[in-house]
């Protein structure tokens, strides 16, 4: 009779733990597609201010068509949809060292340099690729936590059980590295 | 044992009591007249060095302000009885504002046998202002003494450093925000000497300071310095209450 309390009871502490453990890991692959979300919205304005940055390049510097077109092109491939976070990092990686090359270019045009509306553009940049920046540490954060849940014991029976993948980092250049400068007249 | 030999040894115990009870009675009487001393030294050297510092930056000073313990809602504040708020100094340092004061307050214990006792819990708290409001953060620096006193409730924030994540536990309303603000940058300074043993509270528009213990402001420059540091490392758009 006891033994078979025991064991009655044992195995709702098993089932309890498992719906407890289940629950967990679908609020945490649910929160990883939401800081995704939120990294693609942030990513989205970044893209919309790459077109009035380049005309207002253009405005000064007509002939440097080269840099024009790979900055167009890097900025269409980072907007197809559908992307992994791992091809999205790429292309995006590809669009901020085309960007670089774009502000170089920039330097050499003292009268560029000085507009307001350049400046302007490039502090909205700046703030925005903080705003990515943010959001892919909370992303990762919470990557991390799911990976780890998914491959440690004995959370990693209830994933496997129930198919949990690993979700992909989204591991980006630092936008820090190119910052807004401070004018002052 | 003879009745002889066990009334030698009640006797010699009643004469080492007569001779060892007042010499401790003294002793007590004693190191408290020399703890009432030293602390009023301690006190009034203090309160020297906090006149030197108002008077060599021109800060402003007041001696007691009720108020000020209602200023902010986060630990230490908003805990115990018998709040003070004592040596409000404030001013400009830098060309940057600030405020600090010594906050303290009890709280009372009871042991198993129903003794009652008081302890005080003092603090310096050093505020400077934040150029918007943000949600409430906390920074405890992972060491006994703040285990002790604070308790954090939330779930503490993971960021990529193993050494940042060792030495602090962080508590934030919004996980997104606390990201935010730890950017690479931020995580080094917090692992630079000194900011460590000190908890940091953004809350409302301020980012507070807190350090164990009342200061004598001798270290004033570097704690607004540290302060005004972090602020500056907080990415605009984290102000603009829409992250």
């Amino acid at each position: 009779m006891w033994v078979a309390i025991i064991l009655v009871v044992l195995v709702i502490v098993v089932v309890l733990w498992a719906v407890g453990a289940y629950n967990g890991l679908v609020k945490l692959r649910n929160l990883v597609q939401e800081a995704w979300h939120q990294i693609d919205t942030e990513l989205q304005r970044r893209h919309d201010l790459i077109p009035n940055l380049v005309e207002t390049v253009k405005g000064y510097a007509a002939h440097e068509r080269e840099t024009f077109e790979a900055v167009t092109q890097a900025r269409a491939a980072a907007m197809t949809t559908g992307s992994s976070p791992a091809e999205q990092a790429q292309q995006e990686n590809i669009l901020t060292q085309a960007l670089g090359r774009l502000f170089a270019v920039a330097e050499a045009y003292p009268e560029l340099k000085a507009s307001v509306n350049f400046l302007q553009l490039q502090t909205e940049l700046a703030n925005t690729e903080d705003r990515v920046a943010a959001g892919r540490r909370f992303y990762n954060a919470n990557v991390r936590e799911l990976n780890t849940k998914i491959e440690t014991v004995p959370t990693s029976i209830i994933a496997s059980i129930f198919k949990f993948v690993k979700a992909e980092y989204f591991e980006t250049e630092d936008p820090a590295a190119r910052q807004a400068p401070t004018v002052s007249f | 044992m003879s009745p002889d030999v066990g009334f030698g040894v009640v006797g010699g115990l009643v004469a080492v009591m007569f001779v060892l009870v007042p010499v401790l009675m003294v002793a007590i009487i004693g190191f408290g007249i020399y703890a009432g001393i030293k602390g009023y030294q301690d006190s009034k050297r203090r309160a020297a060095a906090i006149d030197a510092t108002v008077a060599a930056s021109h800060l402003g000073h007041i001696a007691e302000d009720p108020a000020r313990s209602g200023y902010f809602e986060t630990a230490p504040f908003g805990i115990g009885d018998n709040r003070h708020s004592r040596d409000i100094v404030w001013g400009t340092l830098g060309g940057r504002p600030f405020e600090t004061f010594a906050y303290s307050y009890d709280t009372d214990t009871t042991d198993s046998q129903g003794r009652r006792s008081t302890t005080t819990h003092s603090f310096q708290i050093t505020w400077v202002p934040l150029p918007g409001a943000a949600p409430t953060m906390r920074l405890v620096s992972d060491n006994a003494l703040w285990r002790g006193l604070t308790r954090l409730g939330a779930k503490d924030l993971d960021v990529e450093s193993h050494d940042f994540n060792q030495r602090w536990k962080v508590a934030c309303d919004d996980e997104r925000i606390g990201h935010a603000i730890l950017t690479p940058r931020m995580i080094e300074r917090f692992l630079q000497p000194d900011v460590g043993g000190r908890m940091f509270t953004f809350e409302g528009s301020a980012l507070i300071g807190i350090s164990p213990q009342a200061s004598d402001l001798g270290d004033l420059q570097l704690v607004v310095g540290a302060l005004n540091s972090i602020v500056d490392l907080v990415p605009a758009f984290v102000f603009d209450g829409h992250v």
